[in-house]
């Protein structure tokens, strides 16, 4: 009865626009209350330091720092127009240019809203000279934008990891293998969208002017090499990589290109400090909120019910798709972790599910969420960075959404795609 | 005032991990948590002030004006009292390691420096939410400021 009226306490603070922070966590401090009054109340506060202090978790604010340097940089751009200059003249190449840019970029970033500011607006106006319809070029960047959640250095994967307790390198290589399925297939996309418009090619760049955007990018280049390369040779850890990522980037972006000085990396360092206390308070509360959902028993109570029912894995994973979809379109990805996996993944690994599948298939879930109509956040970033009005964005965003959902079923029913890659790296 | 400590904390972490590279000492990776924690909680604040905070403002935004008044008065309050509740259990662990002594592994510093972080983060963010209180100079237009940015 009281487990009943805190979920529906929770699910009126959600969406009456409390702050995440208390969604999580007032009605973990009343379950403490109201369930175990005997127990020391210090562990309220022993449970919230657990979500910050973790070493697993120190890779976050570097991944934070890094991405914001090079959000504010210049290595954003150079990246761009390496790409560019390389496939930018075959057909359809600037749409394809802007699929790679923005899930290369989103990757390292790891913020969707971020990427469809330092890359939505250089692709736009391009999308549009080439001939593409704004409908189809706006569905384009707020996809290939949002899918950088997998590729690895993914912030989700790495909270995913630890609540989980996944080794990260594995997840890392899963997420590579599923994001390239899913680049792949709006690159035909965009292939036979070009078809349809007949849309320009670029211009043929000189010999030239490739060697310069070579030699302009090969230092930001540099980065995304440094952190897979290092973290699969085994030079470094994650956390190790995304150090060395922020040195790296500082170095780059203030002596290299002297794109960023003093003054501006203390302001950057300022609001990275606010994005990682904004993931982290979240990460705080929500380790205190699973002890508790841990010692209601939920997740035991749930696995009974599957069995109860009788479901298989893939009648599991399916209930898992619908759910994790719907609370998508609602809730930001750290949130939904937080607040469904303590639940749902021993269920999964009492099927027998890898946990490497289990992960991609929840990421890639929020991923879609979160670009599905009429509710999905990133529409309304997209929307609102760009200037546009939402039913734009909504309106081309369909054939997308039919894309990934096929990605979807594809992971769901081939563990092998996200699982292959791991085994054979690792 | 916020700032400064917030900058200087950040900037302890990045001199931190600079020399991780050369040479990976167990007591790095520890100053760099107990660094992060001291971020972590400071910005609580300053998150708020700036609208950055998640929240699913959705509609909230769509209700009437006195409905939204009477709303945030009440999320106000909460987060105030809440934050006010946590800061104290903070300030009971803090003291009670303090007391006890316990140091952490390898820098041997005590732990008390560890959960000093969440009472002064929380007491930080329940000034904050009593701000918005008293001006009701919401933060949801600093979140729209945000997003037009």
């Amino acid at each position: 009865m009281i487990v009943v009226l805190l979920c529906v306490l929770a699910f009126a603070m959600l969406v009456l626009g409390f702050e995440m922070l208390l969604v999580m966590g007032l009605p973990a401090v009343l379950a403490k209350l109201a369930f175990h009054p005997g127990m020391p109340d210090v562990i309220i506060p022993q449970r919230i330091m657990s979500g910050v202090n973790v070493g697993t978790l120190l890779a976050i604010p570097f991944f934070i720092f890094a991405a914001e340097l090079m959000a504010r940089g210049v290595i954003a751009q150079r990246l761009t127009a390496l790409v560019r200059a390389l496939v930018g003249h075959y057909p359809g190449g600037i749409g394809h240019t802007t699929v790679g840019s923005c899930m290369a970029f989103g990757a390292v970033c790891g913020s969707a809203p971020a990427t469809v500011a330092a890359l939505g607006r250089l692709c736009l106006p391009e999308l549009g000279r080439a001939g593409y319809s704004e409908r189809f070029s706006l569905g384009l960047i707020a996809t290939s934008a949002e899918c950088a959640l997998l590729i690895p250095p993914s912030i989700t994967l790495i909270i995913f990891g630890w609540i989980t307790g996944t080794s990260i390198a594995a997840l890392f290589a899963g997420g590579l293998a599923v994001g390239v399925v899913l680049g792949v297939a709006f690159m035909l996309l965009v292939q036979w969208e070009t078809w349809r418009v007949q849309a320009r090619r670029g211009a043929r760049p000189a010999a030239g002017e490739r060697r310069a955007a070579a030699a302009a990018g090969a230092w930001a280049l540099g980065l995304p090499l440094v952190i897979l390369g290092g973290i699969y040779s085994g030079v470094f850890t994650a956390t190790e990589a995304a150090a060395v990522a922020v040195v790296y980037a500082i170095f780059v972006e203030m002596v290299v290109y002297r794109a960023i000085g003093w003054r501006a990396l203390v302001r950057i360092a300022e609001s990275s400090a606010v994005a990682v206390s904004v993931i982290f308070v979240l990460l705080a509360m929500g380790a205190l909120l699973s002890h508790f959902v841990v010692l209601a028993q939920v997740p035991s109570l749930a696995l009974e019910l599957v069995r109860e029912l009788n479901m298989n894995w893939v009648m599991f994973l399916v209930f898992c798709n619908v759910l994790l979809l719907l609370a998508g379109m609602f809730i930001d990805p750290n949130s939904i972790l937080l607040l469904f996996v303590p639940t749902l993944f021993p269920v999964a690994a009492a099927l027998g599910i890898d946990p490497v599948h289990f992960g991609l298939l929840v990421t890639l879930n929020i991923c879609i969420g979160m670009i599905t109509p009429p509710f999905g956040l990133d529409l309304f970033v997209a929307a609102g960075t760009l200037n546009r009005s939402v039913e734009t964005v909504i309106a081309g965003i369909w054939p997308f959404i039919l894309v990934n959902l096929a990605v979807l079923a594809l992971v769901t029913y081939v563990p092998a795609v996200s699982t292959a890659l791991p085994r054979l790296l690792l | 005032m916020i700032l400064m400590a917030l900058i200087y904390a950040f900037n302890v972490a990045v001199r931190s991990f600079a020399p991780m590279q050369s040479a990976r000492f167990a007591w790095i990776e520890e100053a760099c948590l107990f660094a992060l924690a001291w971020v972590v909680f400071l910005a609580l604040g300053l998150a708020l002030e700036r609208g950055r905070h998640i929240a699913m403002t959705g509609l909230l935004e769509r209700l009437g004006p006195r409905v939204q008044r009477g709303l945030r008065f009440a999320i106000d309050l909460t987060g105030l009292a809440f934050s006010l509740y946590i800061a104290k259990l903070a300030l009971d662990i803090t003291l009670f390691v303090a007391r006890s002594g316990q140091a952490s592994p390898t820098l041997d510093l005590s732990m008390a420096w560890l959960y000093a972080a969440m009472p002064v983060g929380f007491v930080l963010l329940a000034l904050r939410y009593a701000l918005e209180l008293a001006a009701l100079r919401g933060r949801l237009a600093a979140r729209a400021a945000a997003l037009e940015r």
